[in-house]
């Protein structure tokens, strides 16, 4: 599934990080699918590229996790839509994970800031 | 989530969710797309896009669920699948899971025999250390044990936590109970009896020291069968009395329904309230004991037989016991009958081994069939691994119905089984299909479906698919029919061997119905209706008023009486001396003198009446006793050809002396008056022994209770009412037995019956397999040489011809099954040895006939395909 946006303003997620954005995207309140996904977008101004083939996955694997759980409700335009929320075991592991995440964005900050003769 | 969700019915309500959500996910896509601008069509074609391929997305969610689901999903899938194809071709399912159900059935049916009576320790605890005991004689015979050897094993062994003796009788008697006289199964007891077996009644309680001594309270221990037939199952049966011999026995308890020793006893009374026996000769008792823990049955053995040497060499010729020996309870009572099941056993293994080779050949010939199917599968993407999985799953759908089917005949024929009587099966009534069977059946089924999935789907595999799907039968792939010719060839090798093996037993079931017996096994009836009368002279006039009222019975033509009455009730044997002259007191003193060469061993029957002539035994010399020689007289006897043979090779019997002294303690001696034919006593199969008759009213003090033989013009069967009434009109307190004898000698061929019944049932079974076998591979060369015929027919072959080519082939892979089956039944009908009578295991005759049988049942089964072929028209073929 090619996107319409060019590759190198996107990026493709590593491998367990859209479980945390899933979370993440999660703590604003319950949400179904499309809503989820529409928030990621609008979150990341487009620039994580959240595919919807692997969106329901995810949310199948947290299910199965228990950091999530869902029950069928009804959307601001009448239609039966399955709700996704957190479960206190989800915001524990979100937490858990938002401190890993930070340390890695700061370690990667360092890398990306150190000055250039180390590199030599 | 959890492992619940793999369940199929949960999965395809989680299912139907994720398809709603995504379609829910579409639809709003689109509806926004639609709200900024885009056309309708547009929208939904373009959320699709954006979304992807909604069915991947909807199986990789899915797979989160975890693997275990979706296996159990596509299991189903393909069962469902499996059991459409199946419902598509009845006839090839029908004869598959028949095919197999038969193996599986048998095997079953005799796993049951087998796990029941030979695998199944006794229902005693720890059952492992119970024992039988032996004298052995010098000349390494094996004996019952008298009185004072026991008593002196059991002072002077150190090898046994307890041991038993108990009587050796397994004749019934008369027995009163509450609701009248019957007859019953006694056994007189020792008081560490229950100890040895480890039993403990289950009403009431077990004998106390005040009913173990001579005089003592009497009492009795009954068993849970005659407790609820004589009873009623009441527990108010503690504390009733019942009478036998002239004593009245206290009801002190029930034993629990599992306690079976001897087999079918129904009373046990403390022997030591009867008079001890004090003879160290007066042989008839069984002993057996338990073995101390942690002691084994060697160092038990060498613990016993040290004891009796040296016994030996204490008492020297006051005993016939020179060495000693015991075996297992379990193995004495079974040993004898494991070979059979064994052999039947493997007997049925073949049987599904044919069975199942018959399954391979179809399901390969239908694989074929189904190539177009399968390739057309292959070239949508079905992996090949989940084709192989098709297979598997077609042949455990097949396999699961046989192994239903099967189990359902192993019920019917354990049923059978289990109401055979103890004279065809050991322990018999205990056979059941139980849980252990039932999962010897499972793990059979999962092999057997694994090994004709497995061979079918590694002959189905390689297939080429893009033959298969621009193809013609031009191109059917010659898969494998050297296997197949191989298969058929092997069925045919294993049939001839169960043939064979039938045939054999069949031949010498029949030798031995053929076995003169000696005397009449028809219109005669055996009447045990012994009296508990102390008075010798009241008992013999018992008896013969009894002879003579059923002489005057229309339809009579003869009355006897006799302690022994052959195959029916086997008479009391002993020791016999030969004397010079008469004598009036032989007493024990004159066993010990007298040389081995003038000593025998024999039955000893006392007769009364026309015993002879009710028998149909026939006078050879001499005369029979009539009444000129009743009591007073010096006693005479009549010895059977073989006694006199035995006694006084090449001389005349008529005249000599003979004491049987230890028979009845009258110390008189015998003349012998008479010889008569020999009878086969011990069962038609084993040589008439030698046997001594004494004339009742000389010899009252006998021991054993008579039987009358009557013989009759018709069906004894007419006149058992009318005995029944004399009888209870002379004495209302004695039970009647009436037995018509020819039912007795056949019960008395009931083993090999039921072996042979076994083994025919099985060869039948392989023979109908077999033709299948033969019938289906011909029928499928004749489809694969098609074209080949048809040019031959079009260039002038006859239907001649055409029908040796088909049928020849045919006949070609029987011959070889044949040939390679008798010499493999050469080898292998070795185990019927001990099975056969007066037949060999290679007997030439059997061999043919079995040969001949298959090779006419093989021309047949080829013959029709090869009829088929005749009217193929070469037209028709060669347009196709």
């Amino acid at each position: 599934m090619a996107g319409k946006t060019p590759p190198t303003s996107r990026i493709e997620l590593l491998q367990g990080t859209l479980d945390f954005i899933v979370l993440q995207a999660l703590r604003w309140g319950p949400s179904h699918g499309y809503g989820l996904l529409l928030l990621i977008r609008a979150q990341t101004s487009n620039v994580l590229q959240v595919e919807t083939g692997s969106l329901y996955p995810a949310l199948q694997r947290l299910q199965r996790q228990g950091a999530i759980a869902a029950e069928w409700g009804v959307s601001g335009t009448e239609r039966r839509v399955r709700m996704y929320h957190l479960t206190p075991k989800g915001r524990k592991r979100l937490a858990a994970e938002r401190s890993r995440w930070e340390r890695l964005s700061e370690a990667i900050a360092g890398l990306m800031h150190a000055p250039a003769a180390e590199d030599a | 989530m959890s492992v619940l969700d793999w369940l199929p019915w949960r999965r395809a309500r989680l299912t139907g969710e994720l398809a709603d959500e995504l379609r829910a996910h579409l639809a709003m896509a689109t509806r926004d797309r639609i709200a900024r601008g885009e056309s309708p069509a547009d929208a939904s074609a373009n959320a699709r896009r954006e979304f992807g391929n909604v069915g991947l997305a909807q199986e990789i969610s899915r797979d989160e669920w975890g693997a275990g689901g979706r296996w159990i999903e596509h299991l189903g899938q393909d069962v469902r699948f499996a059991l459409r194809m199946l419902r598509r071709a009845p006839a090839f399912t029908t004869v598959v899971i028949v095919t197999i159900a038969l193996g599986i059935g048998a095997t079953t049916a005799i796993f049951s025999v087998v796990d029941s009576v030979v695998l199944k320790p006794l229902p005693y605890p720890n059952s492992d250390r119970i024992v039988r005991l032996y004298q052995v004689t010098a000349k390494g015979e094996r004996n019952s044990v008298s009185q004072p050897n026991f008593h002196d094993w059991a002072d002077r062994t150190h090898s046994f936590s307890a041991i038993a003796l108990l009587s050796g009788w397994t004749g019934t008697s008369t027995v009163e109970t509450p609701t009248g006289p019957t007859l019953a199964r006694v056994t007189p007891v020792t008081h560490d009896f229950f100890a040895v077996l480890g039993v403990h009644t289950a009403l009431g309680r077990l004998f106390v020291p005040e009913e173990q001594h001579f005089g003592g309270q009497h009492a009795a221990v009954i068993s849970d069968a005659f407790w609820r037939g004589q009873f009623g199952g009441e527990r108010s049966a503690i504390g009733k009395q019942i009478v036998w011999g002239n004593d009245s026995y206290t009801v002190v308890g029930v034993l629990a329904q599992t306690v079976d020793y001897p087999q079918g006893n129904e009373i046990w009374l403390p022997i030591e309230l009867l008079p001890p026996s004090t003879g160290r000769m007066s042989q008839g008792y069984t002993v057996i004991a338990r073995l101390r823990s942690g002691v084994t049955q060697g160092a038990a053995r060498r613990d016993l037989r040290a004891v009796s040497r040296q016994m030996k060499t204490e008492y020297g010729n006051q005993t016939a016991m020179s060495d000693a020996m015991l075996i297992g309870l379990h193995e004495q009572m079974v040993g004898k009958v494991r070979p059979r099941l064994l052999m039947l056993l493997g007997a049925s293994g073949f049987l599904l081994v044919i069975g199942l080779a018959n399954a391979l050949n179809l399901m390969t010939t239908r694989l074929v069939v189904r190539r177009s199917e399968l390739a057309v599968r292959v070239a949508l993407g079905a992996a090949p691994g989940r084709l192989v999985r098709q297979v598997l799953v077609e042949s455990s759908v097949l396999v699961g119905f046989a192994a239903i089917i099967g189990v359902w005949l192993a019920v019917l024929v354990v049923r059978l089984v289990a109401a055979a009587p103890a004279s065809a099966l050991p322990r018999a009534g205990e056979v059941t299909v139980n849980w252990q069977v039932l999962a010897f059946t499972a793990a059979l089924a999962a092999l057997v479906s694994l090994v004709l999935g497995g061979l079918t789907a590694s002959r189905s595999a390689g297939h080429d698919v893009r033959g298969a799907l621009t193809g013609s039968s031009r191109t059917v792939a010659a898969s494998g029919p050297a296997l197949r010719r191989a298969i058929v060839v092997g069925q045919l090798a294993l049939t001839v061997v169960l043939l064979s093996g039938a045939a054999l037993l069949g031949r010498s079931f029949l030798n031995l119905l053929r076995v003169n017996p000696g005397f009449l096994t028809e219109h005669v009836a055996v009447v045990d209706a012994a009296p508990s009368i102390a008075d010798q002279h009241q008992r013999l006039d018992y008896y013969n008023t009894l002879i003579d009222r059923v002489r005057a019975l229309p339809g009579v033509r003869a009355v006897g009486a006799g302690t022994g009455v052959p195959i029916a009730n086997s008479p009391p044997d002993g020791g016999y001396l030969l004397l010079d002259a008469p004598s009036d007191s032989i007493g024990f003193d004159a066993w010990l003198s007298f040389p081995a060469s003038r000593k025998g061993y024999a039955n000893y029957v006392v007769v009364d009446g026309d015993y002879f002539h009710a028998l149909g035994i026939p006078l050879e010399q001499g005369r029979l006793f009539d009444s000129r020689d009743r009591i007073g007289r010096a006693p005479l006897a009549v010895v059977s050809e073989r006694f006199a043979a035995q006694s006084w090779p090449g001389e005349n019997a008529i005249g000599k002396v003979v004491a049987f002294g230890n028979m009845d303690t009258d110390p008189r001696s015998f003349s012998v008056v008479g010889v008569v034919g020999d009878v086969h006593d011990d069962g038609l199969a084993a040589a008439p022994p030698a046997t001594f008759y004494a004339y009742y009213p000389q010899r009252l003090r006998t021991y054993w209770p008579l039987s009358l033989v009557v013989r009759t013009t018709g069906d004894p069967s007419a006149i058992i009412g009318s005995i029944r009434r004399i009888v209870h009109n002379v004495r209302p307190d004695v039970a009647v037995r009436v037995r018509n004898i020819s039912q007795v000698v056949s019960t008395s061929v009931d083993d090999q019956r039921f072996t042979l019944f076994m083994i025919v049932a099985f060869a039948g079974a392989a023979l109908v397999l077999a033709t299948l076998g033969v019938y289906g591979i011909v029928s499928y060369l004749v489809a694969q040489r098609t074209r080949e015929i048809g040019v031959r027919v079009a260039l002038g072959a006859q239907q001649r011809d055409v029908l040796g080519l088909v049928v020849g082939e045919g006949l070609r892979l029987s011959l070889l099954g044949i040939a390679i089956g008798i010499a493999l039944s050469v080898v292998l009908t070795r185990v019927l040895t001990a099975f056969v009578f007066g037949v060999s295991t290679t007997d030439p005759i059997a061999f043919a006939g079995v040969a001949a049988l298959l090779l006419l049942v093989a021309f047949v089964a080829a013959y029709i395909p090869g009829r088929r072929a005749t009217r193929l028209d070469p037209l028709d073929v060669l347009r196709s």
